[in-house]
Order: C-alpha cells, then sequence, then structure tokens
C-alpha cells in the first residue's frame, strides 16, 4: 500500500520543485481535503403514511420533526491533485437502512489522465445514471434540497466497484463528454441483498452555451437476493389464494435473476438569472422485482442575489402491464379479490406526483440555507401498503392495517444548512 | 518611482465609485491641474492658534502625485491614501499634521533641513541617501506597467519596442527598469510635469505608449469611460510602499515607526486603499509561458471547468487571490456570483473531476506558486504585478 501514494508522488514530482509554503485549508500541494454535508430537518403532515428523504433512510417521519433524513458529513482526500496520476478517497456518513451513520466509502479509485480529455479510472466509482448522480449527496451544489425522488428513488445503485473513462472534446460552438463505466454492486437492503453482477453505463453530454443536454443508458444483470420477498411469491405460487396460473406467471414475471436498462435524459437551460431543468427516465426490466416505471421532473429557479426561489413538478408512473392472477373456478369471492389486489400490488403501482416550492439562501461562501416544501399525491394506489420514500401500510388482503385510511397525500417541510469546506 | 500630480476635493473622493460624480469629479480635476502648476512650495499650516509644536507632525506632500494617492485643492491636500494613512496615523497619536506641499524637487532639501517629521509614498530606490532615514513597515504594494494606445503594438517584452521609441513619462521621475534605455537611447522620454498629463498624453496619441502605476492608471480608467488605452499592460518594476522619518525630525522616531507597526497591523490601511482604489483583476501567468493574451471566453471557460486545457495545450493549474477581488471576478468576467462558483467547482471537486482555483490570501505566496507551478494561471490585484508575471487577461477597468 506504502507504494502507490510514492508512485503518485514521484508523478507529481514536476510541480514540487520550490513550492510556496501552503495556505491555510490546504494540507499540501500533492494532497487535498475537501469536504461537503448537511444539516437537515424535516416533518412530514399526516398520520398514516410517512415520508423520509433519501429512501435508504432508517426512519421516516409520521407527523414528528426528523434531523436524520438528510443529514450528513463527507470528506474528501485527493492525492497528488493536480498531476496525471491521483487517488479520490470520498467517505460518507449519512443516515442508512442498514449502515445507520457508520461512514462508508462513497468513491476511492484511481484517475490518470494520459491526455487533458482522457480520464481513465478504477475502483469505486459513480454510476453516471442521472444529471446529478455523481454529486447527488452534494446537497450544496443543487439548488434544491435533495435530487427529485421521482427519478432518484428508482435507481437505488449510485456507485459500482469497476473501470471507468471519461472523454471530454470541445467540437465547435460546444462540448462533448462520454462518461463509461463498467462494474458491479451490490445494494444491503435489511430484508436481504440485491447484487448486479455486470453494470454498463454510458452517458453524453452536450454542452453548448447556456444549454446543456444528458443522454444516459444503463444496463443491469441482478440477482435479488430477498428471502422474505421471494418466500411471500413462493406462497402464491404454491396457490394459497386458490391460484391457478400464479406458479407460471411468477416463473415468467418475477425471475431472482433480473436484467435491467434505464434510459435518461436530462437538460439544463440557464437564461440570465433564471435556470430551468429537467430530466426524464425509463427503467425497464423483464422481473416485476424491478417494475417498469417512467418518470420526469422540472424545476424552474431564479436568483435574486443571495436568493433563489424555485418551484419544480415531478412524476413517477408505474407502467408494469397486469400479471392476470386467476381464481380456479368455485372458490370464495375473497381468493378473487386477493389475487387481484395481489396482482395490483405486484404491479408497484406506487405512482405519485409532487409539487415543490422552496428557497435557497447563499448566507455565506460555504453556507446555504434551504427552505422547501413538498406535496406528494399518490397517482396509482392508495391502499395496498408501499415502502419506500413514502411508506403507508397496507389493508387485507396485502396487510393487517384496519385503521384510518390514507387520503393518498402528503406535505413535508424541511430546512437544511448545505455547506463544503 | 512614481509621484501624482493632481488636485481634487476631499468630499467627492468617496462618491468618485459612482458615475453620478464622474462627471463632476473630472471637470474639478481638470482645474486642479492648472491649479497644481501654481502651488506655492510653502507650508499649509492650519489657520488659527499657532499649534503646540511637539503636537504638530510636519508631513512632506508632492505636487505630481495624483489620484487616487492624492488629491489637491487650492494647492492644498486634501484627499487621497497618502493623506488619509498621515491624517490616521496623526490621530492615533493626538497630533494635528502639517502639510508641506513641494516640488518634488525640492524635497530632500526640505528633509535636509530638518522641516519635515514623515514622508510616505517612498521607497528605499527612490531616495539618494535612505540611511537618512527611519524606515517603517511596507504597507502595501506598488506595481509600474507599461501600456499602450489601442493603435500601438502591444508588446510582451520592452526588446519588441524600436529603438528610439518615445515613452510618455514624468518629469524628475526615475523608472529602474527602463533607465538603462533611456540612457542609451533605445528609448526616449516624453515628460511632463504630472502623472495625470502623462496619462492623458495617451488618448493624445502624443505618445504611443506610456508608463505608470497601476492604481493611477486604473483610477484614470474608472473616470475617464471614452479613454483609448489599450487592454494589455507590461508589468515593469514592484515595489513597497513605506513611509518613512528623517532622522533629523523633531518627532521621536520610535513612537513613529510604532505607531506606523499598529496601523499596518490594523487593517486599517486596507480599508483606505479600498475606498480610493477598488480591486482591479488581472489575468497572469509566469513571463516565460507561451500563452499568449485570452479573450474573456477562453478565461470564463477554464475558470469554470469547462475547458480542460490551454490554449495551445497544457492542463492548467489555477489560482486566486482571495477577498473582495476574486468576487469581482467572478461578477464581471465569469458573470457568475461566488455562491454560483462555490457550487459549481463543488460539483467538479466531488466528483473528481477537477479541483477549485487554489486560493491565496497574499500576493507574495500566489507569485511564487505562479513561478513555481507549470502552466498555473491566476487573477490577482493589478498592484501586485511585477516582471515575472504577463497579464494574459485584463477586465475592462471600472465596469460598473
Amino acid at each position: 500500500m506504502l507504494l502507490l501514494p510514492l508512485l503518485l508522488l514521484a508523478a507529481g514530482a514536476t510541480s514540487a520543485r520550490t513550492e510556496p509554503a501552503p495556505e491555510p485549508g490546504e494540507l499540501a500541494d500533492w494532497l487535498k481535503l475537501d469536504g461537503f454535508g448537511t444539516l437537515g430537518a424535516y416533518r412530514s403532515n399526516d398520520a398514516v403514511a410517512s415520508m423520509r428523504p433519501d429512501a435508504r433512510n432508517a426512519n421516516a417521519s409520521l407527523r414528528d420533526w426528523r434531523f436524520d433524513g438528510d443529514s450528513q458529513l463527507s470528506a474528501q482526500l485527493t492525492l497528488n491533485p493536480n498531476g496525471p496520476l491521483r487517488l479520490v478517497w470520498q467517505v460518507l456518513a449519512k443516515d442508512d437502512i442498514v449502515l445507520r451513520f457508520r461512514p462508508r466509502t462513497e468513491w476511492l479509485y484511481l484517475a490518470w489522465e494520459p491526455t487533458p480529455p482522457l480520464s481513465l479510472r478504477a475502483g469505486r466509482l459513480a454510476l453516471p445514471v442521472f444529471l446529478l448522480s455523481e454529486t447527488r449527496n452534494v446537497a450544496y451544489a443543487q439548488t434544491n434540497v435533495r435530487p427529485y425522488s421521482s427519478l432518484y428513488h428508482l435507481n437505488p445503485i449510485s456507485k459500482v466497484d469497476g473501470l471507468g473513462a471519461i472523454w471530454r472534446q470541445a467540437m465547435g460552438p460546444g462540448e462533448l463528454s462520454l462518461d463509461a463505466v463498467h462494474g458491479r454492486a451490490q445494494v444491503d437492503l435489511t430484508t436481504g441483498r440485491v447484487k448486479a453482477s455486470a453494470i454498463t453505463a454510458l452517458a453524453a453530454q452536450w454542452q453548448q452555451g447556456r444549454w446543456t443536454l444528458r443522454l444516459g443508458r444503463s444496463d443491469y444483470q441482478l440477482d435479488a437476493q430477498l428471502p422474505g420477498t421471494l418466500a411471500q411469491l413462493q406462497t402464491l405460487a404454491s396457490g394459497a389464494t386458490a391460484c391457478s396460473n400464479c406458479a407460471a406467471v411468477l416463473k415468467a414475471r418475477a425471475p431472482s435473476q433480473v436484467r435491467a436498462a434505464i434510459n435518461t435524459l436530462g437538460l439544463n437551460y440557464e437564461r440570465g438569472a433564471w435556470t430551468l431543468s429537467g430530466e426524464w427516465m425509463q427503467r425497464r426490466s423483464d422481473s416485476i422485482l424491478v417494475a417498469d416505471a417512467d418518470a420526469w421532473y422540472a424545476q424552474l429557479s431564479r436568483r435574486l442575489g443571495s436568493f433563489t426561489p424555485f418551484v419544480g413538478i415531478g412524476q413517477t408512473r408505474f407502467v408494469e402491464a397486469p400479471l392476470g392472477f386467476q381464481t380456479v373456478a368455485g372458490a370464495p369471492p375473497a381468493a378473487q379479490a386477493a389475487n387481484a389486489a395481489f396482482d395490483r400490488f405486484l404491479q408497484s403501482a406506487n405512482g405519485r406526483r409532487s409539487w415543490q416550492a422552496g428557497l435557497r439562501w447563499d448566507c455565506a461562501e460555504n453556507l446555504a440555507l434551504k427552505f422547501h416544501i413538498e406535496w406528494l399525491r399518490n397517482t396509482q394506489e392508495i391502499r395496498l401498503g408501499q415502502i419506500g420514500s413514502v411508506s403507508y401500510p397496507a389493508t387485507p388482503p396485502i396487510g393487517n392495517y384496519r385503521g384510518p385510511a390514507w387520503d393518498g397525500q402528503l406535505r413535508v417541510l424541511s430546512l437544511n444548512l448545505d455547506f463544503v469546506f | 518611482m512614481n509621484a501624482h500630480d493632481a488636485a481634487n476635493p476631499m468630499p467627492l473622493l468617496h462618491a468618485a465609485r459612482t458615475g453620478a460624480w464622474r462627471g463632476a469629479l473630472r471637470g474639478l480635476l481638470l482645474a486642479g491641474l492648472t491649479l497644481a502648476a501654481m502651488v506655492p512650495a510653502e507650508a499649509q499650516a492650519p489657520a488659527g492658534a499657532r499649534p503646540d509644536p511637539s503636537k504638530v507632525l510636519r508631513v512632506s506632500a508632492v505636487q505630481s502625485w495624483s489620484a487616487p494617492y492624492a488629491f489637491y485643492r487650492d494647492g492644498t491636500l486634501v484627499a487621497g491614501i497618502n493623506h488619509d494613512i498621515v491624517q490616521t496615523l496623526a490621530e492615533q497619536l493626538g497630533m494635528s499634521v502639517q502639510t508641506l506641499v513641494l516640488p518634488r524637487t525640492r524635497v530632500d532639501a526640505a528633509v535636509l533641513a530638518g522641516d519635515v517629521d514623515l514622508r510616505c509614498h517612498l521607497s528605499r530606490d527612490w531616495v539618494r541617501n535612505p540611511e537618512a532615514y527611519h524606515w517603517g513597515p511596507p504597507m502595501f504594494e506598488l506595481a509600474t506597467v507599461l501600456t499602450g494606445h489601442e493603435s500601438a503594438v502591444p508588446i510582451t517584452g520592452l526588446d519588441q519596442l524600436h529603438r528610439g521609441q518615445t515613452i510618455g513619462t514624468v518629469l524628475g521621475f526615475v523608472y529602474p527598469a527602463l533607465e538603462d534605455r533611456f540612457n542609451d537611447g533605445r528609448l526616449r522620454r516624453d515628460d511632463t510635469f504630472a502623472v495625470d498629463r502623462n496619462l492623458q498624453k495617451l488618448k493624445l496619441i502624443r505618445s504611443p505608449y506610456i508608463v505608470s502605476d497601476t492604481r493611477e492608471i486604473d483610477w484614470h480608467l474608472r473616470n475617464n469611460p471614452g479613454h483609448l488605452f489599450a487592454n494589455w499592460r507590461l508589468p515593469l518594476s514592484r515595489t513597497e510602499f513605506r513611509c518613512a522619518v528623517p532622522r533629523n525630525g523633531r518627532v521621536d522616531a520610535q513612537l513613529l515607526l510604532a505607531a506606523l507597526e499598529r496601523l499596518q497591523a490594523s487593517g486599517r490601511i486596507e480599508q483606505i486603499i479600498k475606498n480610493y482604489s477598488p480591486p482591479q483583476p488581472v489575468l497572469v501567468m509566469a513571463a516565460q509561458s507561451p500563452v499568449k493574451l485570452l479573450s474573456q471566453q477562453q478565461v470564463a471557460a477554464l475558470f469554470l471547468g469547462e475547458a480542460l486545457e490551454l490554449p495551445g495545450g497544457g492542463r492548467p493549474a489555477l489560482g486566486s487571490q482571495g477577498g473582495e477581488l476574486k468576487h469581482e471576478f467572478y461578477k464581471w468576467v465569469l458573470e457568475k456570483d461566488a455562491a454560483q462558483v462555490k457550487a459549481i467547482w463543488s460539483r467538479m471537486t466531488f466528483s473528481g473531476r477537477g479541483r477549485a482555483p487554489r486560493e491565496f490570501a497574499q500576493p507574495a505566496a500566489l507569485r511564487a506558486w505562479l513561478l513555481s507551478t507549470p502552466n498555473a494561471l491566476a487573477f490577482m490585484d493589478s498592484s501586485g504585478l511585477d516582471p515575472t508575471l504577463k497579464v494574459v487577461y485584463m477586465p475592462p477597468v471600472g465596469l460598473p
């Protein structure tokens, strides 16, 4: 392990001749420490449905103020930051369903730039799926308090262990950037683990004047190691609900070895103090475990001195085809209703629409205070139960909840202080 | 060496940066120039009863001092950086100031005669007998540059000037970086008796090139929107602004030197300079860099992380001087505010795609970094220029 820093130092030796003394904040010319963080508070207003800012948060707000949603602290160490060969290590501590606030390595990679337009990388890298994939946790760099959950929660894989290449080239009046990554990843859940044995992502970005346009495609080979979920599917397949074709349908529609793909289109347009940004995505797979979905958002903001008010709208819509569960002849009506409910449930019909408004205040050069309000409304189902960024209990026959029904709407207030250093 | 001749009333000074006052300032300035030529070289004692001599600080002022260092009205020094420094110092000591406005050539004689307790706007290189003074601490930097009319051929080195080329200068001023060339005829002086006239000469193309202090040029350009100055500068020399206490003065030298140290440490000097001469960013590289002048679009692309290579090749290392200067640069060159730039570089930094410009609090540290780092370019205040650096871009002076 000692060899790597020595190699990096040697690579940077050309710039290490008669260096001036480091200014405050600079560890040394060959070593740089940067960091970012958020102190966040949020509260949802509903007594039945709860909300968590990040789908991987352990807890959710159910009419209570919580401080563990967006709150985070991250440090990034860059070895030989000015050289063509450098090492980047980013550690993040943020509430996680498995790790809680234990720091974890977000990125750790070796980057080599044989020529300025080309950067080759190896190690733990950001998966370039969305516009904000590389900085989805760096809230200071965003106008909003957090990336739009309508898109970003549909892909919980944010990093891969593998190889990557970035190529940027000025072409005529604009610049083309290509970002390719291949590797593997795993996402740990409380109920199991999803292993991605192969992920390939390619993103092309065109920037010209006020416009930025981005196209992305990522392909996944997944192994859903979710014992609880698979056991429930097995129960259905066994005919427990008098389903005549569940076994065959689930075998065809719910394989645990999943092939999935995500296509994205993003744009950003700046004109004076105004900024319009938006993204669209399409997720498709061969298994209901990763339900087909379409999603988009659009946001408009305007800078007014140190204040930036913004409004946005986002939508997620699940488009998984019905499974077509059939009930054996002579079974009680309850069985037919149960099969219909399970069919709908397995389509993950948790689509929703979100309206947002907020204000960013750049109160100091490294500090941004943000006030944010979001209205969420489920547009597909509000009875079958859901666990995610929005969670609500399932009524029979999916679950046992018999309390007041959720009206499908939710309002969330957030107050965040973002900083970088 | 630099000095200044100008006249201007003090109350207008703080408004000098606002467009509303510029017309009035220019008119008064021109009137003052005429008056300055007639200023009698005599002491300007305050009216009324004669003050206690032990409480009077006798300070010399040079007639040819000019804005923003000195503003004269009816032959009296009424404002300017030099004026405010001395006044602040005297206030700290509970003394009153008696200013002796003299032609440059008579100041040394006045010192020899024991008529002066303090001289400011001075450098050890500018006096024949530096040992005759107790020297105060360096207070800030002064840069002397060569520049030209917009129709003159831009130059990046003095050797590019043809033999016998006329250079606009001020009578009695010594320009160490040019003296050899003046003496052997490679260059010719075209003297005027005042800095302002030297600057105005460029407009008349009496001299296609002139030499002057950067703050004087910047002040002139801010207050003369129709100027015809070219958008390039050739740094010639850098020196430190000091005050000095003649050994034969009647005020205790240690008392004055200690007060100067306190004044320097208090940060008041920076505030005084800022009142008259707002930061003027210039983008610089090491003098031997092959990079020539850059366009505003090229500079913006580099400092917003959109361009990864310098024109002609090479990975750029970006730097900046901190403070208000940085904000001016962001605002007028990048057309962003500090928070926007910080957000952009946060995205670059935390995606591992680049590092934000390295920031330096002290110009000396920035200069050392520029000289030791390949392909380094940084913006700094024009007063920090020196011959080891070249200006590759300068935004228009005095943008609103």
